[in-house]
């Protein structure tokens, strides 16, 4: 049986974290832990070890205390030499800091500080410790950002700042700032990234992912926590997954769930300590922020993938979790003029340990070239014969609020002689359309635009950028209108403003027939759309490469 | 027509209720039953034997329910009423059990199962005929042996109850309950090295939970002040894995608040897996309430533990009274920021401004005096000179009232009782005043849930009394009867409100976890009807630092001695080689008398005199006094006890020294220069102050931390200049700065009565 | 007294009526759901995905970190519930017992038809909640559309995974898809290393 190194994890003391940065590997130790004797235990308070002083008695694993600076010290330095003499020879006790351990010395407790003295030179970063206030102060070239007092792991936090305690507080808050400062450097990160993928059946998340993967230049090894069955086509790209699941899948508690959920990637994180964690959404999920403030959980650097054009009746809050984050990546977005929400102006969060960048627009390039119309329309089976084809891809929202329109839609289509090519992702289901409805289910679908004389979509932001880059034949957008963030309707319009498409917007007052019909009316005349921003947009290679800088370390 | 409801089958709902209650399945019995449509009366047998099912199976509630259907049905039987009593008793209802053994039994020759059940109703309704029934019945039985301490303790006539239990434990020897109970007694009494051997001999007594033992001992060793004992002790402890209730008791009691929190959250973190005992988690949480540790306590209860219906009623009212918004912290800090009774304060803005006009004329004021006992202290002793300082100043005896929390002379609390009563003054005993929740109303009575102890008895017992009598004046003695008086005062509007401190800052003494007065002091003093007090210049500074307060916020009242007792003592012939020096002080660690011990060794060994040392007092380091004394082989020791007269205390004496760690200002100093005896003391609290300080007759003050050796040499050396002087000049000083008229006028001047 | 139990009369009819219409739109849509998964796994193709990144090769599937988790942390944190799954309808789901099927790496038709004889005998009478334990990701997206939960499990040992997921989940027993086959039960497994000391 492999010895184990257990440490004990007091709510709130930040103690643990910094510890655990000084030990090879841990684990967290549970409520009732079962200790083989050739285990460690390590207790960051030594409160913890006496109120749990009985429970190890009976076992013969060594004991490791660090020995804090309280008001009731003396007294308790009384109690842990009793304890002691009883446990010995098992128990070694351990200062915070220098001072801590002459300060114990003096009580006849024999503790050697932890860590050992900084010979690099500090970061320019402070962060200033303020536990009456229940946060420490940020401070970066001045700019001040408040973090919840443990809501990060103290030693990622060393990492780019130096822990301060003012004069006026207890010793125990200095100590812990002198071991934040005692940490040894971090070694080489190595190339592992960890993707964190959210919900959903589509596929925006993971296509940006994979975007910015597929542009790396030096190799790495990828692997997606993916809480979607995306996690078949992150796979299939040739990447590691592992599969999760929501709280909504499973019908969960969600604090129960994200008790679990934290668990299980802290676990994760202490063993295969990937360089970066990489997440792409609308906030840095809070299984993700408290997975890192773990005990040895620290190595990672986090970066936020966070897309802009949200609505402007976004809740903007999630907008503060850029200060728990190493970097934060905008993808560019060609409507970024017509951004009508909180991510168009300047955070109004302070950015924490964060560097923002906004890149170009960030498109997969598919690993095979875009085929010609005549071979994508065979290897869609589309054939001779089948004349016009308009490519349909509007998920599940865009016409439901009017039953019957997918009806108008083929109605309009067959008397336009045009052929509808319906588009599903290929983990859905197939739907039960009409049998003589044309479907098709793959990905990434890009490479096969050439086959078709006009697109109707959706106007998601991959879609959007996809379109807009690599096919120069008309696009109806209809934009999603029940997306929770995404101002699909702000970006179609935008495109209709540029000329670069036309757009279908009920809200506008649109009639729907005409505009449909207009459209594949149009698909006949065969005219490629002018104008359009220029191909292969360089945004997944820009983030690809501060992505490797910042894993490198380079800030 | 005929009835088509099938005639019910007895056999077969008899086989079923035996079948569901012999799965504990009772409510299901119980439904069986009720749907079966047969009342008590067509089917007695089958209900009688439900009711004996769930009497048997515990299923209290459904038993009481099923025992009333009974009753109802004229069905009554003697067994449900004596199940239905002994619930009542479970359920904390004594006087409902009472009623119903009456009603069925009578109150005379009851069978022996129903008088045990009737006494224990009895003594929990402390009737005078509980005692006549445990008289009988605790003859060999031991449970109402143990009833009868219990009872006679609840009356605190600790003696008799010790005298019985002494007998009870020879009689039921190895029932450890009656050695328990010796020992909780000895602390009452005083005698705690009694104490501390009951415990030692529980703690190597097989089948005695060792963690309890050791619990109480060191409990006792650090009310000694036996602190490096006490540590040790812990540890075993410790190691014993105690009851959570036990080590938040301990903890506390060490001041080790670290350790309790680290304790209450692993047990937090192990509920799911190993849940605590029924009843600890509304223990734990009802003594963290008595720390005044609301916020705490709420985050406990928000994390889903069982804290109880208690807890759950004072958190109710902490919503009542704080909003709900402030009683639900999040985190761990934010649970630990919200603390009683701080979260009360400030003082709404309208205490400042409600209260009547002034009495300025003292003839028509009506003063209360607090304290919390009239044990035999130096500050009990004071709050007798003041009655008769207010007297003599022309006070009538009908316009003063005096408060006690407690006078109970077992305990050792009644010592200047009948010197109180000389006066002619009223005397309220809140201890055995009731009926006290009358008057309270909601809003205050939700406060004192939330507040910590002993505030918390304190106000609702005093507040009463307050409200009854509507004085004019409310003068508290000391800190803990200042805080209550000052609480209850601000609240229910009293004009003029004094506190007087007797000692320095209560921070600066060892008071385990216990909670931190000073934003309550502080607040009661930002109030402009309240003086705060002091008995030295020492100390009114050192509250004022405390406090925030400008200096000379906090008055002075210097104690008050009845000089004209105390005599001039004939001067010593002039080539005397004897010095006879004496020290009279409780013998507790504070008074540090080992140092006092040593310190005379040290002088009998370099001084050229023959100094014959002599102590006067009580207390728990008697016997620790004399074992070393012994060994460091100090000569002539005399240890006396017991004294009340001057003469007796303090002559014949050359010097008096006294070697104290805090002092407020010490009577002793007062009376014994008073008798022109010479004065030493070391330099804290008022000691500088109460000693003459000029003059050939001036005292020594000794620096606060000296070694033996050291105060040795230094009282060597001031002794011939200190003997040769004549003692007028003390009693001078005495007599013109502590004066009972100066006390008199000084305390009216504080009461804003014109003297 | 009679007016108010008459009162109460009319509530619990009431209160059944609307419990009964519930139950029979909860199993109308389990049968819409079941029909549209026979059209699914009927499909010879329902397993395959059309994912075209070239000559890559695929990935690994990660073993759940939870495996790797001492049972003594598992054992501390809340279960997790599984879900019944679209397909079936029950009035308290939350009674049935969860049951792991373990689906090794089957040909396409072979996992077809494991999959629609056990959802067919669910969808009937669901006789427990189902956990799919799998060895691939193939079925994950096909099961995923009706609500199944799907543990991917590598290559770990049946009794390891039994184990943890029944910290996890309260999973009772593992059986084969093809005919039930009981691998693992935890009436019978040895206990994990989490009882306290």
């Amino acid at each position: 049986m492999t010895a184990v190194t257990w440490i004990d994890t007091p709510e709130g003391d930040p103690a643990a974290g910094l510890i655990a940065a000084l030990l090879p590997e841990v684990r967290p130790m549970p409520p009732l832990a079962a200790t083989a004797p050739e285990d460690t235990v390590w207790f960051p308070s030594h409160h913890a070890f006496a109120a749990r002083a009985a429970e190890f008695a009976a076992t013969p694993c060594a004991l490791h205390v660090a020995v804090r600076r309280g008001r009731s010290l003396a007294a308790d330095a009384q109690v842990l030499r009793a304890l002691a003499d009883r446990l010995a020879p098992r128990v070694t006790f351990h200062a915070l800091s220098p001072a801590a351990a002459t300060a114990l010395q003096a009580l006849g407790i024999d503790a050697a500080p932890l860590g050992t003295a900084p010979t690099a030179p500090p970061p320019s970063d402070r962060a200033v410790i303020e536990p009456d206030r229940d946060r420490l102060l940020h401070i970066r070239h001045g700019v001040e950002t408040p973090l919840p007092l443990t809501a990060l792991n103290w030693a990622r936090l060393a990492r780019g700042a130096v822990l301060t305690a003012p004069g006026d507080l207890e010793p125990d808050w200095h100590d812990l700032a002198a071991l934040a400062s005692r940490l040894p450097s971090p070694g080489d990160p190595g190339r592992h990234l960890l993707f964190i993928t959210p919900n959903g059946v589509g596929l925006g998340h993971l296509t940006r992912q994979l975007a910015v993967l597929h542009a790396m230049t030096e190799p790495v090894r990828a692997t997606f926590w993916s809480f979607s069955r995306a996690a078949l086509i992150a796979q299939a790209a040739g990447h590691d997954v592992l599969l999760r699941h929501t709280a909504e899948h499973l019908g969960a508690d969600p604090s129960a769930w994200q008790m679990r959920e934290t668990e299980a990637l802290a676990t994760y994180l202490r063993r295969f300590r990937p360089a970066a964690i990489v997440t792409d959404g609308s906030q840095v999920e809070p299984f993700l922020r408290d997975a890192m403030a773990q005990p040895g959980c620290h190595h990672a650097r986090l970066i936020w993938i966070r897309r802009g054009m949200w609505r402007a009746d976004a809740d903007a809050r999630g907008l503060s979790d850029v200060r728990f984050c190493d970097r934060v990546l905008i993808p560019g977005d060609l409507a970024a003029r017509a951004d009508p929400g909180a991510t168009a102006r300047a955070n109004p969060f302070p950015p924490g340990l964060s560097k923002t960048r906004t890149s170009a627009p960030v498109v997969l390039s598919p690993a095979t070239s875009p085929l010609s119309r005549r071979d994508a329309r065979r290897a869609l089976g589309l054939g001779f014969g089948t004349g016009t084809t308009c490519l349909v891809s509007l998920g599940g929202e865009a016409f439901s609020r009017t039953a019957g329109v997918e009806d108008r839609l083929r109605q309009l289509a067959r008397k336009a002689r045009v052929t509808l090519v319906w588009a599903r992702s290929p983990l859905a289901a197939p739907s039960d359309h009409a049998d003589d409805t044309r479907q098709i289910a793959l990905y990434p679908i890009s490479p096969y635009l050439a086959a078709f004389d006009g697109v109707i979509s959706a106007c998601g932001y991959n879609s959007f950028h996809e379109l807009m880059t690599m096919t120069n034949r008309p696009v109806l957008f209809v934009p999603t209108i029940n997306e929770r963030l995404d101002d699909q309707g702000a970006r179609a319009r935008h495109a209709a403003s540029e000329g670069w498409a036309l757009c279908f917007d009920p809200e506008q007052g649109h009639d729907e027939s005409a505009v449909l019909r207009s459209f594949l009316g149009s698909l006949r005349r065969a005219e490629p759309v002018a104008g359009r921003p220029p191909g292969n947009p360089t945004g997944a290679a820009e983030m690809a490469a501060t992505i490797q800088d910042c894993i490198r370390g380079n800030i | 027509m005929p009835d088509s409801t099938p005639a019910p089958d007895f056999a077969r709902l008899r086989r079923t209720l035996v079948e569901l209650c012999g799965r504990d399945a009772y409510l299901d019995a119980l439904l069986a039953l009720e749907d079966s449509g047969l009342a008590v009366a067509e089917a007695p047998e089958l209900w009688h034997y439900l009711e004996r099912q769930l009497t048997e199976g515990r299923a209290d509630r459904l038993a009481r329910v099923v025992r009333a259907r009974l009753a109802e049905a004229g069905s009554y039987s003697t067994q449900a009423a004596l199940a239905d009593a002994q619930a009542a008793l479970d359920h904390g209802d004594p006087h409902r059990a009472e009623t119903i053994l009456r009603a069925v039994f009578g109150s005379d020759d009851l069978p022996p199962p129903v008088a045990r059940v009737m006494a224990r109703a009895l003594a929990g309704t402390g009737h005078p005929e509980a005692l006549l029934h445990l008289d009988r019945l605790s003859d060999g039985d031991s449970d109402m042996a143990l009833l009868k301490v219990d009872t006679l303790r609840a009356e605190d006539r600790l003696l008799e109850a010790q005298a019985h239990c002494e007998l009870f434990a020879r009689q039921f020897g190895g029932d450890a309950r009656f050695q328990v109970r010796l020992a909780r007694m000895a602390v009452g009494l005083g005698r705690w090295d009694e104490a501390l051997r009951v415990w030692e001999t529980l703690c190597a007594t097989p089948g005695f939970p060792r963690s309890v033992a050791l619990a109480n001992r060191i409990r006792l060793l650090a009310r000694l002040e036996r602190n490096p004992e006490a540590h040790a002790l812990t540890a075993e402890f410790l190691l014993e894995g105690p009851a959570l209730p036990d080590l938040v008791t301990i903890a506390a009691t060490l001041g080790m608040t670290g350790l309790m929190q680290a304790a209450i959250a692993d047990a937090v973190q192990r509920e799911s897996r190993l849940p605590l005992p029924e009843g600890d988690w509304p223990e734990v949480c009802g003594q963290l309430l008595d720390l005044g540790r609301l916020g705490q306590v709420a985050r406990l209860a928000s994390q889903g533990l069982p804290v109880g219906p208690a807890v759950t009623e004072t958190l109710a009212a902490a919503r009542r009274v704080l909003g709900r918004d402030n009683t639900s912290p999040a985190t761990p800090a934010e649970a630990a920021r919200l603390q009683m009774p701080d979260a009360l304060l400030p003082f709404p803005p309208f205490y400042a401004m409600r209260r009547p006009a002034l009495i300025r004329h003292p003839d028509r004021a009506r003063i209360l005096l607090v304290n919390a006992s009239l044990g035999s202290g130096g500050a009990e002793r004071q709050f007798v000179m003041m009655v008769q300082a207010l007297l003599r100043q022309g006070i009538r005896p009908d316009q003063i009232d005096a408060a006690l929390f407690s006078v109970s002379p077992d305990r050792g609390r009644a010592h200047f009782l009948p010197e109180l009563q000389d006066t002619g003054i009223r005397l309220h005993d809140l201890q055995s005043r009731d009926g006290f929740y009358r008057r309270l109303d909601p809003a205050l009575e939700d406060t004192c849930q939330l507040l910590p102890k002993p505030l918390r008895g304190d106000v609702v017992a005093l507040h009463d009394l307050v409200a009854e009598l509507r004085p004019d004046i409310l003068h508290g003695w000391q800190d803990r009867a200042g805080l209550a008086a000052g609480f209850v005062g601000a609240h229910l509007g009293t004009g003029r409100i004094v506190l007087s401190a007797r000692n320095m800052q209560p921070a600066k003494r060892d008071r385990g976890a216990q909670i931190d007065d000073r934003r309550l002091y502080a607040a009661l003093c930002a109030l402009p009807n309240v003086q705060l007090t002091a008995n030295s210049i020492a100390g009114a500074r050192d509250y004022e630092d405390w406090l925030g307060l400008d200096r000379g916020a906090a008055g002075v009242l210097m104690n008050g001695l009845d000089t004209a007792r105390f005599a001039i003592l004939p001067p010593r012939a002039p080539n005397a080689r004897v010095v006879r020096l004496v020290g009279v002080f409780r013998f507790a660690p504070n008074k540090r008398p080992l140092l006092w011990l040593d310190t005379v060794r040290a002088l009998q060994r370099l001084s050229p005199y023959d100094v014959r040392p002599r102590m006067v007092g009580s207390g728990p380091l008697r016997d620790e006094i004399l074992a070393h004394a012994s060994a460091i082989g100090l000569k002539h020791l005399q240890i006396d006890g017991g004294l009340s007269e001057p003469a007796a205390i303090y002559g014949p004496a050359d010097v008096i020294l006294l070697m104290s760690r805090v002092e407020g200002t010490p009577n002793v100093l007062l009376e014994a220069q008073a008798m022109g005896i010479a004065a030493a003391g070391c330099d804290v609290g008022g000691v500088r102050e109460a000693m003459l300080s000029e003059g050939p007759a001036a005292g020594l003050v000794l620096p606060e931390d000296i070694a033996s050796e050291d105060a040795a040499r230094l009282i060597q050396d001031w002794l011939p200049t200190a003997l040769a002087a004549p003692g007028d000049a003390r009693a001078a000083f005495i007599r013109d700065t502590y004066s009972l008229e100066a006390l008199g006028s000084g305390t009216l001047g504080y009461y804003g009565l014109e003297a | 007294m009679a007016s108010t139990d008459d009162q109460d009369t009319d509530a619990l009819i009431l209160l059944r009526q609307a419990g009964r219409e519930r139950q029979e739109l909860g199993r109308r849509l389990a049968r819409y759901e079941f029909e549209a998964l026979k059209r699914d796994l009927s499909d010879p193709g329902a397993f395959d995905l059309r994912l075209e990144f070239g000559d890559v090769r695929p990935g690994r599937l990660l073993l759940d970190p939870d495996l790797d988790t001492a049972p003594q942390t598992l054992d501390a944190l809340p279960r997790l519930p599984v879900p019944l799954g679209r397909v079936a309808w029950a009035d308290h789901p939350e009674d049935l017992p969860v049951t792991g099927i373990l689906i090794g790496d089957l040909r396409p038709p072979v996992l077809a038809s494991g999959l629609l004889a056990l959802l067919t005998e669910h969808h009937q009478q669901p006789f427990a909640r189902l956990l799919f334990l799998c060895r691939t990701l193939a079925p994950v997206h096909v099961l995923g559309r009706y609500g199944f939960i799907c543990a991917c499990i590598g290559d770990a040992p049946v009794d390891g995974v039994g184990i943890t997921l029944g910290l996890r989940h309260g999973l009772h027993q593992i059986r084969t898809l093809d005919e039930g086959a009981l691998l693992w039960s935890s009436e019978t497994a040895e206990a994990p290393h989490c009882q306290p000391p």
